[in-house]
């Protein structure tokens, strides 16, 4: 065995704490010795992407570890459920996956998880600092706590994710290492029109590309043509979740990283983004302009209180196809805005995201969407989907017809 | 220079194994990376993943070489299940580590559940061509022969 382990991990090794610790030490140390760690470390908390129904073997796991006295020993956030669990659910979440989903959460409850049920911990009051180590799941979580907040995290995946939680260790490899945040591919976008990021749309498909270009590389994102707000750096980060296989990316003068990196950037291998990459992207998500909208999906990841402060914003006219926005359940929304949603017909959903399930399915027309991700996993499960801004997506539901998507060129 | 492994229809592969015993069985090999969750269809197996150059490609029952994974971090869970219902490939070899794989082994080792094997073939140019059968090799078993 190569990698160090502490007293206290040698006796979770070996059962003195139970076959779930023994369990969880196992995974720990088995991936510490696949990528030759020499340690473990601890985290501060972790953030479990397990809370939705994947099937009966997850149960079954779920209850042998709570049978061996598994516990999480540091502070663990479920991630998004596969159904809304609340009582204000859409009627399509009232059946036996609904049973399966909420018999995940119990299961977390039993583990000591706390329910937060949200795919955007970041909005949450228990988001890490800057530096603090954690053990973060989800994709576009993982992402934005290590490029936005500059937390460490791995994009720990589940399971590693729930052992971190039940040892409160991690193995010590990747982003949660000085040498794994360094930057192996730049990505120029100085030749990108700033219109693209007049809208969400710019960062959406930036995000979605990236991951694509860099695959398991931790890119640096150089000459940025106008500066990103926080809610575009979310999207960037999870378009690149879907595509991409890294656990951070860094944006020039964007980010807080950026700058310790900038001498190296210049000498690694580069790639050039053109406004084609972008055309390109958005015309395999796209439906023809006028064609009926079955439905708009708003919210992932879970918006958070300034995207509802947009959304709200846009809501002047009344709209004509069900409007879709997913949301935490725990999120400090501000009271008015949200009656304004309400008043303007507009259905939260909650706990959940909508790219799986049924909300999507049997729709009358295109599903219409502002999110890179929601298109990607709702295209692999056949769905034709067409995606859009904020605004677009708001105007689609209020005509009823897919918007004409204004092509930006330089 | 004849390959007798090939001439046979089974071409011998030296992987450094991760978890499980080498075994002999069909190969798939992937061109891009693949996500467990959202982009392999739970009740075939095979790849979904639109716009993926082997979507649609039988993983079940096959010793898939995939140059990586990418995408949600539910994989594990996703790849649990199809284990658990008899849909999973019998083997992933990838050029490199990824906890996605070693966190969904441990998980079904806890159940009575079949297992992939695990193998690392860091020279990728070796990975055969689908459809091919390989017979995995340890590395560590042979080393010093060279290859």
């Amino acid at each position: 065995m190569t990698v160090h382990l502490e007293s206290r991990d040698a006796a979770d090794l070996a059962g003195t704490h139970g076959g779930g610790a023994r369990w969880a030490m196992g995974m720990v140390v088995a991936v510490a010795e696949a990528f030759g760690a020499e340690r473990l470390i601890d985290i501060d908390q972790a953030h479990l992407v397990g809370a939705y129904h994947s099937g009966p073997a997850n149960l079954d796991l779920l209850d042998r570890l709570i049978k061996a006295g598994a516990r999480v020993r540091v502070p663990a956030t479920l991630s998004a459920s596969s159904a809304d669990l609340t009582e204000t659910a859409p009627a399509c979440y009232a059946g036996g996956h609904a049973r399966g989903a909420r018999a995940v959460v119990e299961r977390g409850l039993a583990l000591g998880c706390t329910p937060a049920l949200t795919c955007a911990p970041y909005f949450l009051g228990t988001a890490p600092q800057r530096d603090q180590v954690v053990a973060w799941a989800e994709s576009n979580a993982a992402i934005f706590a290590n490029t936005v907040i500059g937390a460490r995290s791995l994009k720990t995946p589940q399971y590693l994710d729930l052992a971190c939680a039940l040892t409160g260790r991690a193995p010590l490899i990747g982003a949660l290492t000085d040498v794994g945040r360094a930057p192996q591919i730049c990505v120029d976008i100085s030749a990108l029109s700033p219109a693209w990021f007049d809208t969400s749309l710019g960062a959406e498909l930036l995000g979605c590309i990236v991951g694509k270009v860099a695959g398991a590389l931790t890119p640096f994102i150089s000459r940025p043509p106008c500066p990103l707000d926080a809610l575009a750096l979310r999207s960037v980060c999870a378009g690149a979740g879907v595509t991409g296989g890294f656990a951070l990316l860094h944006i020039e003068a964007m980010t807080p990283e950026a700058g310790g990196w900038g001498d190296i950037a210049g000498s690694l291998p580069a790639v050039r983004l053109y406004d084609e990459d972008m055309q390109t992207l958005l015309a395999s998500f796209e439906s023809a302009p006028g064609d009926t909208v079955g439905a708009v999906f708003l919210g992932a990841p879970h918006f958070g209180p300034e995207d509802l402060n947009r959304l709200a914003a846009l809501l002047d006219r009344p709209l004509k196809t069900p409007l879709f926005v997913s949301v935490s359940r725990g999120g400090t929304f501000d009271a008015g805005g949200l009656n304004r949603l309400d008043a303007a017909g507009v259905i939260l959903v909650h706990d959940t995201c909508t790219y799986y399930g049924p909300l999507a399915e049997g729709l009358p027309g295109a599903p219409v969407t502002n999110s890179v991700k929601w298109a990607a996993y709702a295209a692999n499960r056949g769905f034709r989907p067409h995606l859009t801004s904020l605004e677009g997506a708001v105007d689609a539901a209020q005509t009823g017809r897919v918007p004409l998507t204004v092509r930006r060129t330089q | 220079m004849i390959d007798d492994g090939i001439s046979s229809g089974i071409l011998e592969i030296s992987v450094r194994m991760l978890s499980g015993a080498p075994i002999e069985a069909p190969a798939v090999r992937l061109t891009a990376p693949i996500s467990p969750w959202g982009g392999i269809d739970p009740d075939t197996g095979s790849v979904c993943d639109v716009g993926h150059p082997e979507d649609g490609a039988a993983l079940a029952g096959r010793v898939v070489f995939a140059p990586g994974l990418k995408g949600s971090t539910a994989g594990p869970g996703a790849l649990l299940e199809l284990f658990a219902a008899g849909r999973g490939p019998v083997a992933f070899v990838t050029p490199a580590p990824e906890a996605s794989l070693i966190a969904a082994v441990f998980a079904a080792a806890l159940l009575p559940v079949p297992r992939p094997v695990l193998a690392v073939l860091a020279n990728w140019c070796d990975a055969p061509p689908s459809d091919v059968t390989c017979r995995m090799i340890d590395s560590d078993s042979v080393s010093g022969t060279g290859d």
